[in-house]
């Protein structure tokens, strides 16, 4: 009797001490699952080199939900960014210096002249159904996707060198190299932003689950099953199945696609609560073999009306958020603080709130003004910028031009201070130069066909059209009448797109590694989209600016970026593309590095401060969510 | 005279078998203190409205720096225990470093008495001629405002925008809802009146109109229209075709109630005594309906006023730099304007307030207008 007591409590003990063992390595509720012999255990799931993921405060603990919100099924970019991966990532350290560590590959490497670039994966690492992860799946992206003229009619720009896309070689299982037929330096950097495509995960790039995926191709795939399958989603032909639309291809549609990531979808949209649940093989852990992620689930609830979001945020029932909050109500959440449990904590947005005077407008008289540097100028120096950032920002942006952000390793003192400076009477002195000395009877100055001098600033941000009464205001006392639209999102893209615009308030956004994705300087979707169009096309579209136009300045600058022979030449040129864009004056930036809000609960941990909120260092993934936990 | 119209029944004899129907609903509405009270309310609001820029204290777009969400100031009239006539104070502005939000004590060291008549902002009246004259203003220096009902986030008066707001609303906001029951009640009153293919071409054409969808309509308009155009024009066209298309509940109703009237007694009489068909509508059949048609009205207006903005998506309602009620209270309508500036809310009061003399008005005329009353 008192034998088989004493075997009891030894073996209890011994549960005990497995248990307290383990659940230092992994969650509980995986650790039940492996108990229970659905899972392999941990050591079979990570991979021989998991990536070490640095925490910003402290090793965390297992458990919780983190739950935000989102405003429909086409809002995909919030949970998308809190869980995307990459072949490489950045990261910022307390100095907000960016540097680049490998993501879903263990190394990474380029020869001397960028033309040669060598991958190796992780030994050991897994899909979230558990099927190894092996080149074989970066070659089936590679000739049966993004090779394939079904799904990708034109090659994207960003994989191709002096015109001629990437080419992929097999090494072995783990070992993968890209070859491109000139030196493209930037290549790695514009993985860090795109390398799993566009947009994100839901068209995933480089890499894609050829376990899964070759049931719906038609090259690997029986024809019937696969006409049957394509059928039963509605559509006509494969690539409607597998495109962006269709159920397949989509992570945040489909829970059965395998991922990479730390959470994968259970409860997909159009679900009023989308439910995503941890990945049993994520490959990352933290420094003391952890596996990640800490938090076990993440909610996203769905809403409405920003109103609406505002409550749930000021009734303490979000986690942790940034997306949809707006700056104009930072004292809101900041006074709600207490009542809600949470605290505000702010990042710099790398964007700056410009208007764009279309230098492709239809209107040739408005197209001559605004092609002289003078009205530029004019315009830019009219602004009181100082009054702006009082009344339509409390106060937290800075005022100052379009261009690379402080932080960004382009920023550039000049370029943005350049145009800031209020100066009402030398703005009207330029005007008067320029030739506009004619006013009405209402004291604005007549163009030299006759007419008014009146241009129209469309917009899509509702929460501006203060600001831009303000503008309204200023450009008033030089004689310069500003009509101000306020259109729905759809329409103002379609002008911006076809260049039918005389001017429109926008963000300067993607100003932080500006050769991740430099469009902006380019003209795109601003002051010169149909010059643009010109140049990206090879001449087959849009309007070819003039021969001596110091936009070309701007592109042959670029295009020299992007053969350049190392990296420090690469980015030299891309630092002489903002010169030029400085000594243009081409855009009014208003109001920039402004704060992104983040309400965060008092229990999340792992959260920094702080760092800069932009598109190429992929906004909330900076803080890699994976860490975050929730302190019980 | 004087004697007559102040108590009618008194004096049975002769004044009221001879006074003109108008003049006996003048004297049944005018017992109707509510309702009287609210005509002198809707008169006080047109009159306000018209003269808008004498007074407004300032010029509604005029924005400052300093002052964004000025709560509503107080008016004094003792300084240190002293009389010195209407003043406010100076105000003492901080920003709470933490919070970012601003806070306005005020300066008692500062006075600043109100004076009438003042010369301030400068403004076209009617488009006539310049003048700077205003009902009331401050004297103090160049940056020393008042508010008497609070700024908005640009330090924009409250008051002065209310009351050109009231100038749009009023006007070009209620000139759909006159239009669609212009010609609702028309339509309706032919179609039943008449009845036969008259009635069936009219109830065609009400079922055609109400078929067409309108959001596409909208969108087209929307492409079609130039964008250069005024918004208020805009928007006066719009609520004329929403009145083309929002005609037909009504003409459906005012028939329906024709068809079963037509054929009673006091309609036979007036038509068997010669009345012409004008007349007999005008005279002896609407007002037997008026009680509907006013409630009707009554309700429209209110939504006219919030639907100003329904369309702006489109760039087709009311959005700023346009000052209409409905645009004012838009920008009341979050959670940051409640906990922040709850004054913001002031528009809402004054769509109240007119809505219930609009109400209170209708109740009065069809009280009046009803031959039945004792």
């Amino acid at each position: 009797m008192r034998h088989s007591w004493l075997k009891t409590a030894t073996a209890l003990a011994l549960v005990f001490a497995a248990q307290s063992a383990t659940a230092l390595d992994e969650a509980p509720m995986l650790a039940a699952k492996v108990a229970a012999g659905e899972l392999p255990p941990l050591a079979e799931r990570l991979p021989e080199n998991p990536r070490v993921i640095a925490v910003a405060d402290s090793i965390g603990e297992y458990g919780g939900t983190w739950k935000r919100a989102f405003k429909g099924p086409s809002d995909r970019w919030g949970p998308t960014k809190l869980m995307e991966e990459r072949v490489l990532r950045a990261v910022m350290d307390a100095d907000q210096n960016i540097s680049y560590v490998p993501g879903w590959v263990e190394s990474y490497a380029a020869n001397d002249d960028s033309t040669v670039f060598t991958f190796t994966l992780r030994k050991g690492h897994r899909w979230s159904d558990g099927a190894p992860v092996t080149t074989r799946d970066v070659q089936f992206w590679y000739e049966d996707v993004f090779l394939n003229t079904d799904l990708m009619p034109a090659v994207p720009a960003l994989y191709t060198a002096a015109g001629e896309p990437m080419v992929l070689d097999i090494v072995d299982e783990q070992t993968f190299t890209v070859t491109f037929a000139a030196p493209y330096p930037l290549f790695l950097t514009v993985l860090a932003k795109e390398s799993t495509g566009k947009p994100g995960l839901d068209r995933p790039g480089f890499i894609e689950p050829f376990h899964y995926m070759k049931n719906f191709h038609p090259k690997y795939a029986d024809a019937d099953a696969l006409a049957a399958a394509v059928e039963a989603n509605g559509g006509k032909k494969w690539t409607d199945l597998w495109g962006d639309k269709g159920q397949i291809h989509a992570w945040w549609f489909n829970p059965d696609m395998p991922v990479l990531t730390a959470w994968r979808v259970a409860t997909p949209p159009p679900a009023d609560t989308v439910v995503m649940e941890r990945n049993p093989f994520y490959y990352g852990v933290d420094a003391e073999g952890n596996q990640l992620p800490y938090i076990d689930r993440v909610e996203h609830r769905l809403f409405q009306d920003t109103e609406a979001l505002n409550l749930m945020v000021v009734q303490g029932e979000i986690d942790l958020q940034q997306r949809h909050l707006n700056a104009n109500d930072f004292t809101l959440f900041k006074e709600n603080e207490d009542a809600g449990d949470y605290e505000v904590v702010t990042w710099t947005k790398a964007s700056t709130w410009t208007i764009y005077p279309n230098l492709n407008t239809p209107d040739a008289t408005l197209k001559a003004l605004f092609e002289d540097k003078r009205v530029r100028e004019a315009l830019n120096i009219a602004i009181d910028r100082e009054t702006i950032n009082e009344l339509s920002f409390s106060g937290l942006g800075e005022a100052r031009q379009a261009g690379p952000v402080s932080g960004s390793p382009f920023f550039d003192a000049e370029l943005e201070t350049a145009g800031t400076e209020w100066d009402p009477d030398r703005a009207n002195a330029l005007l008067d130069e320029v030739g506009l000395t004619e006013r009405d009877g209402d004291g604005y100055r007549l163009r030299p066909d006759g007419k008014r001098l009146t241009v129209v600033i469309q917009t899509r941000h509702n929460a501006l059209l203060s600001l831009l009464e303000l503008v309204q205001a200023d450009w008033a006392e030089i004689g310069v009448e500003a009509l101000v639209r306020n259109l729905d999102r759809t329409l103002v893209t379609q002008n911006v797109e076809t260049g039918d615009f005389e001017m429109v308030l926008d963000t300067f956004d993607r100003s932080s590694i500006i050769t991740a994705d430099p469009v902006r300087f380019l003209g795109r979707y601003g002051f010169a989209h149909n010059y643009f169009k010109w140049w990206s096309s090879g001449g087959n579209n849009g309007v070819e600016p003039a021969t001596d136009h110091p936009i070309r300045e701007v592109w042959t600058a670029w295009e020299n970026a992007q053969s350049a022979g190392s990296l420090e030449e690469a980015n030299g040129y891309a630092q002489d593309m903002v010169s030029v864009f400085r000594d243009n004056l081409w855009t009014i930036g208003l109001i920039g590095e402004t704060p992104a809000i983040y309400v965060k609960a008092n229990d999340v941990k792992n959260f920094p401060e702080g760092l800069i909120d932009d598109d190429a260092l992929r906004g909330i993934g900076l803080a890699q969510a994976a860490t975050f936990y929730f302190d019980q | 005279m004087t004697d007559v119209t102040t108590s009618p029944t008194d004096e049975p004899t002769r004044v009221i078998d001879t006074a003109r129907p108008l003049t006996l609903m003048w004297w049944r509405f005018k017992k109707h203190k509510l309702a009287l009270w609210s005509l002198y309310a809707i008169g006080f609001l047109y009159f306000v409205a018209a003269f808008a820029e004498f007074l407004a204290p300032y010029d509604p777009f005029k924005h400052s720096k300093l002052h964004a969400y000025v709560p509503p100031m107080s008016v004094h009239l003792f300084h240190e225990g002293e009389f010195i006539g209407p003043f406010v104070y100076g105000l003492d502005r901080k920003r709470d470093p933490e919070t970012a939000r601003l806070s306005f004590a005020e300066d008692t060291d500062k006075v600043l008495p109100i004076k009438f008549f003042h010369r301030g902002d400068s403004y076209h009246f009617w488009g006539l001629y310049e003048t700077d004259l205003h009902l009331f203003g401050i004297e103090g220096g160049r940056r020393d405002r008042i508010y008497l009902l609070g700024s908005d986030s640009l330090g924009r008066d409250l008051l002065s925008r209310l009351i050109y707001g009231g100038r749009v609303t009023l006007s070009v906001g209620l000139i759909g809802v006159f239009f669609s029951f212009v010609i609702g009640i028309t339509l309706g009153s032919i179609a039943g009146l008449v009845g036969g293919r008259v009635d069936a071409a009219i109830q065609r054409v009400a079922e055609f109109v109400r078929s067409i969808p309108t959001i596409p309509l909208w969108l087209g308009l929307a492409a079609a229209l130039p964008i250069h155009w005024d918004p208020i024009f805009v928007y006066l066209l719009i609520t004329v075709i929403l009145a083309l298309i929002g005609w037909t509940n009504l003409a459906r109703v005012v028939r329906g109630h024709f068809m079963t009237i037509r054929n009673q007694d006091f309609v036979l009489a007036a038509q068997l005594s010669g009345a012409k068909p004008r007349r007999v509508v005008t005279r002896h059949m609407l007002p037997s309906m008026t009680s509907y048609v006013i409630a009707a009205v009554t309700l429209a207006i209110p939504e006219m006023i919030l639907g100003e903005t329904a369309l702006s998506f489109l760039g087709l309602g009311l959005r700023p730099p346009v000052i209409s009620w409905g645009v004012l209270l838009q920008d009341a309508q979050n959670l940051r304007s409640i906990s922040l500036a709850p004054w913001l809310l002031a528009p809402g009061g004054a769509i109240v307030v007119t809505i219930l003399a609009f109400n209170f008005l209708g109740d009065g005329l069809r009280d009046a207008a009803d031959p039945y009353q004792k």
